[in-house]
């Protein structure tokens, strides 16, 4: 199935794109489509997303289409699915 | 026209704001709310000078600021309470004079100094809303802790480039800042780049934000985070939610 991966904030300037469209398999949930395209993007990309660990950053916020996905819920995507990765941003 | 006769409004006031009056559901009820309103301004750089700007064109009757140290060149692109002669002295002295030449009949609190978790109680508990315009995580969380246990509204409102995010924090009905953020986001950096039309826009809406929140009229963000993109001249309306076990508004 096919997802479009969009970038906000701090991510949309690491990606160096505003938005991905991937193929993934059915089984594929969110977490695995945030690693998926850290490992495409390298590391400037992957340290916004991912931490040391591997681990999906506490502090990104994560919406499928509008809604925000919470961090122990690994979201289910469907095909045509928007996923949202956004970088908190803090300027005033 | 003239004010009803229970007015809390003076004749003067009514024929300032009356254009604003003619919103039908914020109307003269609308105004003498906003004129017994107090808000909490945290730093008044790019965005924090237009939300207390907006604030007190429209009547809001008490401002606090809190912003410490002296103006810079580089705050001059965006930080519009703050003119070229006044560089080198204090930022939120700069910010009141503009303010009360703009509408003396409000009240300004002037403090210099940054939001942080030993002053934000006291600086809390003399409004009825903050407006959360810092640049550091570190006193955005402060603020949100504390207007939690307060249950004060927050509105929350940040920008980054030509991107920017708002929301309305109403404790115990929404989620609040450590509900998106667990943690310190740890990408974040003091230096930003920012077009001061980038900052200003943003103010505005969250100046909005607090007026309807205040008035009691409209659809606050209340669950909602709305993010913009300028470059694109895009808008987003997203669903946000409270996080279980979050620390600081602990949501069962």
């Amino acid at each position: 199935m096919q997802i479009t991966v969009q970038y906000e904030a701090q991510a949309r300037r690491a990606a160096g794109v505003g938005s991905d469209t991937i193929e993934v398999s059915d089984a594929c949930c969110v977490n695995d489509c945030i690693r998926r395209v850290a490992d495409a993007h390298g590391e400037q990309l992957r340290s916004v997303l991912v931490d040391t660990n591997g681990e999906i950053q506490p502090a990104l916020l994560i919406f499928l289409n509008d809604v925000q996905v919470v961090r122990q819920a690994e979201g289910v995507l469907s095909d045509g699915d928007t996923l949202t990765l956004m970088t908190p941003i803090s300027g005033g | 026209m003239a004010p009803n006769t229970h007015s809390s409004l003076t004749e003067e006031e009514y024929a300032t704001y009356e254009w604003q009056m003619w919103v039908d559901d914020f109307g003269e009820a609308g105004q003498e709310r906003l004129k017994a309103s107090s808000v909490l301004v945290s730093r008044v750089g790019g965005l924090g000078s237009v939300v207390a700007y907006e604030l007190a064109a429209a009547g809001v009757g008490k401002l606090v600021l809190a912003h410490a140290g002296n103006i810079k060149p580089s705050d001059l692109n965006r930080q519009i309470l703050m003119p070229h002669a006044a560089l080198g002295t204090l930022r939120v002295e700069s910010a009141k004079r503009r303010l009360k030449e703009l509408n003396p009949r409000i009240e300004i609190v002037a403090v210099n100094e940054n939001v942080d978790a030993d002053n934000s109680a006291g600086l809390i508990e003399q409004v009825d809303l903050i407006v959360d315009c810092a640049p550091m995580f570190d006193e955005r969380f402060a603020m949100n802790r504390e207007a939690v246990r307060q249950k004060k509204p927050l509105v929350e409102c940040a920008m980054y480039e030509l991107e920017a995010s708002l929301t309305t924090i109403i404790p115990g009905q929404t989620p609040c800042l450590a509900c998106l953020y667990p943690k310190v986001p740890p990408v974040w950096r003091r230096e930003f780049p920012v077009f001061g039309a980038v900052s200003g826009t943003v103010g505005c809406m969250a100046a909005m934000e607090a007026i309807k929140v205040l008035a009691g009229f409209g659809n606050p963000l209340t669950g909602i985070m709305v993010t913009t993109n300028l470059r694109e001249m895009t808008f987003s309306r997203r669903r946000i939610q409270r996080r279980t076990a979050c620390d600081v508004c602990g949501n069962p």
